[in-house]
């Protein structure tokens, strides 16, 4: 009879059982009989022990960034962030101080705490985190009992590591080059366990139950697609598994190698898939994914966040070093798409009753020259860097888009008076959000080089529905005909004038969107890079 | 003392990622915030009474400042807020 869990990370292995006792050993120095301490003593005990803690936690982040990704090193940054976490050391310390050791103070707090979390039954990711207050627990615990350091568990080569409950800085105790699958008792999905495995490419199935059936050393069969453990698998389950196994690994290099090229369509036409970024930290994992361009750079985050508009300066360094960084494959630049509905007080923003119907975006840029001038002069300079297509947001009317192509003109006029190095090639395109801009088209590519669609913005015009408004949040739907129509319009409104369409919106990532998107002739697709392999299998697929 | 009314922009809202964030950028300051959700109410430094709060995409919440940095400290928090904590 197979163990059955639930299956977190995908992926198909075969190998020993390895139990993993560590935890019972810390637990069993606990109970020594060490004389407690005065309140005081039992105080700085604590704290010296989440001290401790904390620097553990910051070389465990430095390690995990470095062999995983900086976004599952954020679960650590969390871990830290409990151990200053002023409640917990707050009613630790109560208690220490009021007669209680160091020990059972912290540990009360925790699982306090953890108990909390475990009864928010409506909200499985809530719940989850009571597993990162204990793994906390745990590593302060061990301290107090006297653990030296972090200690690297050793395991055999081909391990299947067999846990009750797998705490998330647990995997970074292990050799994971030894580890082939984890079969863990508790937990599911959401565990930060759980995506730190799937970071890591381990086959894992969670929330198998009761593990005593497993011995030590036996073999096992892991199924990370149907969560299913076969315990001493026969020859011919073992055969069947394994060439389940090599078709799957198959499939995956297949993926990996189609990322890495360009895509092409059954009937051979040729289709960019970009990704979308709001960042320059999202480099590297747009080109791991096979990024072949940047179809969106948001550049909200150089304005926001700060008492000050960033100078030309500081612009130019970020774009120049995101053109060099993706050079020779194309960028797509978005000026500022900002309004009333975010906290920027340096441009002075007045509240406005419908911020999204308001003053924002090219709107705002065209009111303040000024700070239009200092991001179009940074693009113009760094333009010389590599391949820049440079887009104007929320553009409604021709008369629009013809007065920011002035003010670039000007600042290019500037740049060139000032004797500044030359620009480059760079091209002049503009979003399509909005329903006026689909409809006018024709007259709006006859003015630019590119179009690119933002699905997000053009549902929330086209239905009049706020996808933020959770009362009317169902009645958003990307695929509404009318949305759907105007996509096609403009599409066909570029081809028209001889100029590409991109689109830059969530749609263009849906994988079951993609078809009927490229039988309308879009040009390029931007996505999340994550969803990139996906997309350029479907699209490899289409004729 | 200072404050002002945001709605959750990013899809998962105040889960463990953003609300260390938020803890990040509080401890920055001097000032006391405060963020309220209906009838809870959280530190900005307190990264398990942030998650309580259980704050989701499309909630209102409140962010209170008081103390010397006031008026800083709550365009650092609410302008991370707003910025989605770099989500999208």
């Amino acid at each position: 009879m197979p163990l059955k869990g639930i299956p977190v990370s995908p992926g198909y292995a075969i190998g020993r059982a390895y139990l993993y006792r560590a935890s019972t050993a810390v637990q069993a120095s606990n109970g020594t009989n060490r004389v407690q301490g005065s309140p005081e003593e039992e105080g700085s005990r604590l704290l010296a022990a989440i001290e401790t803690a904390k620097r553990e936690l910051e070389s465990i982040v430095s390690d995990v960034e470095h062999r995983v990704g900086a976004a599952e090193a954020g679960i650590f940054r969390s871990h830290l962030a409990l151990l200053r976490d002023p409640e917990i050391v707050g009613a630790s310390l109560r208690a220490t101080g009021a007669g209680t050791d160091a020990e059972k103070a912290f540990g009360d707090t925790i699982e306090e705490n953890a108990a909390i979390f475990e009864g928010m039954e409506d909200d499985p990711l809530l719940k989850e985190r009571a597993s990162d207050l204990r793994d906390v627990g745990k590593r302060v615990q061990s301290l107090l009992a006297g653990r030296p350091q972090a200690v690297r568990e050793e395991l055999p080569p081909g391990s299947v590591l067999v846990i009750d409950e797998l705490q998330p800085s647990d995997i970074t105790t292990f050799d994971t080059g030894n580890i082939v699958a984890l079969a863990v008792g508790r937990g599911g999905p959401t565990s930060h366990s759980a995506i730190l495995a799937k970071a890591m490419g381990l086959v894992a199935v969670f929330g198998i139950g009761d593990l005593s059936a497993i011995n030590e050393g036996a073999e096992l069969v892991v199924d990370g697609f149907s969560g299913e453990i076969i315990l001493a698998p026969s020859a011919d389950v073992k055969a069947g598994f394994l060439e389940r196994r090599a078709a799957f690994l198959a499939e995956r290099d297949r993926l990996a190698t189609l990322a890495r090229e360009d895509t092409f369509t059954r009937s051979g036409k040729r289709i960019i898939v970009a990704a979308n970024i709001g960042s320059l930290d999202e480099l590297d994992a747009c080109l791991k994914q096979g990024a072949e361009g940047i179809g969106l750079f948001r550049t909200e985050f150089l304005f926001m966040r700060r008492d000050q508009a960033p100078t030309e300066e500081e612009q130019f360094h970020i774009y120049k070093s995101v053109l060099e960084r993706m050079a020779p494959k194309p960028v797509v630049i978005r000026t500022l798409d900002i309004g009333g509905d975010k906290e920027v007080p340096y441009l002075g923003l007045s509240k406005e009753a419908n911020p999204f119907l308001g003053l924002r975006a090219i709107r705002l840029c065209l009111r303040d020259i000024p700070l239009f001038k200092s991001q179009l002069r940074a693009l113009l300079r760094a333009s010389h860097y590599g391949k820049l297509g440079i887009m104007f947001p929320m553009i409604s009317s021709v008369e629009e888009l013809r007065r920011a192509k002035v003010v670039l003109d000007d600042c290019a006029a500037e740049l060139r008076a000032e004797k500044a190095p030359p620009e480059g090639d760079y091209k002049v395109g503009i979003m399509i959000e909005i329903p006026s801009a689909a409809l006018v088209a024709d007259d709006l590519a006859a003015e630019c080089d590119f179009f690119s669609i933002g699905t997000n913005d053009l549902t929330q015009y086209t239905l009049a529905v706020d996808r933020l408004n959770e009362s009317v949040a169902q009645l958003y739907s990307p695929r509404h005909p009318a949305v759907l129509r105007l996509i096609k319009m403009a599409i066909e409104a570029a081809h028209r004038r001889g100029i590409s369409c991109a689109m830059c919106g969530e749609l263009a990532g849906d994988s079951s969107m993609i078809p009927t998107l490229l039988s309308y002739g879009l040009d390029e697709f931007s996505m999340s890079a994550s969803s990139i392999p996906a997309a350029k299998d479907v699209l490899s697929h289409c004729q | 003392m200072v404050q002002q009314q945001v709605v959750i922009s990013n899809s998962i809202g105040i889960h463990s990622r953003p609300a260390t964030l938020i803890v990040d950028a509080a401890e920055k300051y001097t000032s006391t915030i405060t963020i309220t959700h209906g009838e809870r109410s959280a530190s900005a430094r307190s990264l398990v009474r942030l998650l309580a709060l259980k704050a989701k995409l499309g909630n209102m919440i409140t962010v209170t400042a008081e103390g010397a940095d006031e008026k800083e400290s709550l365009v650092a928090v609410v302008g991370l807020i707003e910025s989605k904590f770099g989500e999208e």
